[in-house]
């Protein structure tokens, strides 16, 4: 009886017979075809472009103040009007997304690198550092975090150093989950008893060969935390506890516009706006990796 | 059954003792330590404030320091007096109390409901319009600040249209009525259950696709069973279940929204309790708060595992949170 192959099983067979394409290949082509996901990459590539290279996009100064448009509504001098101080909104937003962007981008490096490591710990050498991670891990889910945040943020002061170490240090948890369940899958799969038999040192099998196994879904789960940490950073600073004016972030520039909302809403419009969309985008970034990553693993 | 429970709340006394640890250690980061607030007026002496360090027993070693505090804090729930008012925390914590609880039980009941509605559709659908609908509706709510989108709500509904009021709980002066109270409660409510809902019905929507992959479904359609017993009886029983455990894993964030929004709408609740203390430096009052919503936290954990465990008997085990979901991503 002939049975119609699956790819999986051409693979087997004879590898030649396959349609020449990577892994990588395959992931790629599959994210080109979600759309959203590539307009979501699109906008936050220009998003950080913009953001980079702020003083090109702007005639005015960051923190220059104008003092006969203050608080001005949109018009063709300022774009998106003025602030309470008179300052140009448009200007302060592209600046506020450096910013806002190196603060998520600091958090929700640190909160991988705990992950990570935490994660892997628990997952490779189970037993009892497993048992203690798991503690960790319990009390960072039973405390109010975002309470905690504002406490420690208020203690030391919300600069661009202390912000994304604090937030990231409360944000890792998502990471080590995954991380640790994937290695504890993997644990016993022949190549790591290989590496075992020929004397490699565990720390050594676990960077060498068990993480990069991981880091298609760390690649993910950091994707949807820098959107979760972006949010976080705007709260505090909205709360007045975040990154201190004059220091533009999209947060802070939400809370100077609270005063005056009535007058001048869309000072508070359009960063409330940027959080949205750019948090947004790298959601939708984040599920389109995620599906083309999980459609070439299950390839495998 | 019972063994389980009885498991399962044992292995609250090291997480309580743990955590009692850190918020002390939050207690003496705080500038100037606990007394911090008192030493900044400026007709303070020196000998003042090594009396009140004296009465508040902060000569003590650290470690009895500890102790004591452990003692009145997590033992009698007693959090000292506010540093601002004078009035001891546990009753200003009771005075508000009742405000973030109707705020958050009216959040909570309509995201489940419209949870489980828009995942019973979605799961049903799955692919089609609505389901994508729904999708964008719930990832657009997890992308969205709560903050901004209270503000846009008050602007809207309040500043522009003026049919909702832009915050409190009552209207001050007025005598009590249903239709005032429940005016003020309509905007906060749903700003919060928007963010709750965008959280959990991903996971129920889930959870139903799975179930209707499982052969039990299959059987009980093969044996003739109507779709509404199918979809609730059988397949919801199981959807619901990696829910409870994922919402019991982000419990905490649940209060995150609860304080902005009580900030945003100025809704005399903890979170706003907490906040103006925040401000004001009030650290015991700060700290009382922290443990009790730390407790909440932990008693919703517990309640979530029961159910868990109540609904499918597999998860009687010692199961930790880490366990949860596991290879499911």
């Amino acid at each position: 009886m002939i049975m119609k192959k699956t790819k999986r099983e051409l693979w087997r067979i004879d590898p030649a017979k396959m349609p020449v394409r990577s892994r990588g290949m395959g992931v790629f082509a599959r994210f080109m075809s979600n759309r959203l996901a590539v307009i979501a990459l699109i906008y936050i590539i220009l998003i950080s472009t913009v953001s980079i290279f702020a003083p090109l996009f702007s005639t005015y100064e960051r923190d220059g103040i104008d003092l006969q448009n203050i608080m001005a509504s949109p018009s063709s001098a300022h774009f998106l009007g003025t602030d309470l101080l008179g300052r140009d909104t448009f200007t302060r937003l592209m600046y506020g997304a450096r910013f806002s962007l190196f603060v998520a981008l600091g958090s929700i490096s640190i909160a991988t690198m705990i992950g990570v490591f935490l994660g892997s710990l628990a997952g490779f050498f189970g037993g009892l550092i497993d048992y203690v991670v798991t503690a960790i891990v319990d009390i960072f889910l039973s405390i109010p975090i975002f309470l905690v945040l504002l406490i420690a943020a208020s203690v030391f002061g919300g600069t661009l150093l202390v912000i994304p170490l604090v937030i990231g240090s409360v944000s890792w948890m998502e990471t080590a989950r995954i991380v640790r369940a994937k290695i504890q899958s993997m644990r016993k799969s022949g190549f790591v008893e290989a590496s075992f038999t020929i004397g490699e040192r565990s720390w050594l099998i676990v960077l060498k060969h068990v993480l990069p196994h991981v880091a298609s879904s760390i690649a993910v789960s950091a994707t949807i935390g820098f959107a979760n940490v972006m949010l976080i950073e705007s709260a505090l600073s909205f709360l007045g506890y975040g990154i201190q004016p004059p220091v533009p972030t999209w947060g802070n520039m939400l809370n100077s516009a609270l005063t005056i909302l009535r007058t001048a809403p869309m000072a508070a419009f359009a960063p409330g706006l940027l959080i949205f969309i750019t948090c947004l985008c790298f959601n939708l970034l984040g599920k389109g990796l995620k599906s083309s990553l999980a459609y070439s693993e299950n390839l495998l | 059954m019972r063994r389980y429970l009885l498991f399962r709340i044992m292995r609250v006394v090291p997480l309580v003792i743990l955590i009692s640890i850190l918020i002390f250690i939050l207690l003496h980061l705080a500038p100037g330590g606990p007394v911090g607030i008192f030493s900044k007026g400026p007709r303070m002496t020196q000998e003042d404030v090594i009396r009140i360090k004296e009465n508040l027993g902060l000569n003590e070693p650290l470690p009895l320091q500890y102790l004591y505090w452990f003692k009145s804090t997590f033992l009698q729930l007693d959090f000292g007096k506010s540093y601002i008012t004078g009035r001891p925390v546990s009753e200003m914590i009771l005075e508000h109390l009742p405000a973030t609880l109707e705020l958050m039980g009216t959040a909570f009941l309509i995201a489940i409901f419209m949870s489980l509605f828009s995942g019973v559709i979605s799961a049903l659908n799955r692919g089609r319009l609505l389901d994508q609908l729904f999708s964008v509706v719930s990832i657009a709510g997890m992308s969205i600040p709560v903050f901004w989108f209270g503000l846009m709500a008050i602007l809207i509904f309040s500043i522009k249209f003026g049919i909702f009021p832009a915050g409190g709980r009552f209207c001050i002066g007025e005598a009590f009525s249903l239709k005032d109270h429940l005016a003020h409660l309509v905007l906060p409510a749903s700003v919060l259950a928007l963010a709750y809902f965008s959280m959990w019905s991903q996971y129920i929507r889930a959870g139903l696709i799975d179930a209707f992959n499982g052969n039990f479904i299959r059987t009980a359609r093969a044996k003739g069973l109507r779709e509404r017993g199918v979809i609730f009886k059988h397949a919801m029983r199981n959807a619901v279940l990696p829910a409870v455990a994922a919402v019991s894993m982000q419990i905490s964030t649940i209060f995150t929204g609860a304080v902005i929004t009580e900030t945003v709408f100025s809704w005399p609740g903890m979170g706003r309790l907490f906040y103006d203390g925040l401000q004001r430096h009030d650290y015991s009052r700060v700290l009382g708060i922290v443990v009790i919503a730390s407790l909440c936290i932990i008693i919703f954990n517990i309640i979530g595992d029961f159910v868990c465990a109540l609904l499918d008997p597999r998860n009687r085990s010692s199961m930790t949170k880490l366990d949860i979901g596991a290879g499911k991503d």
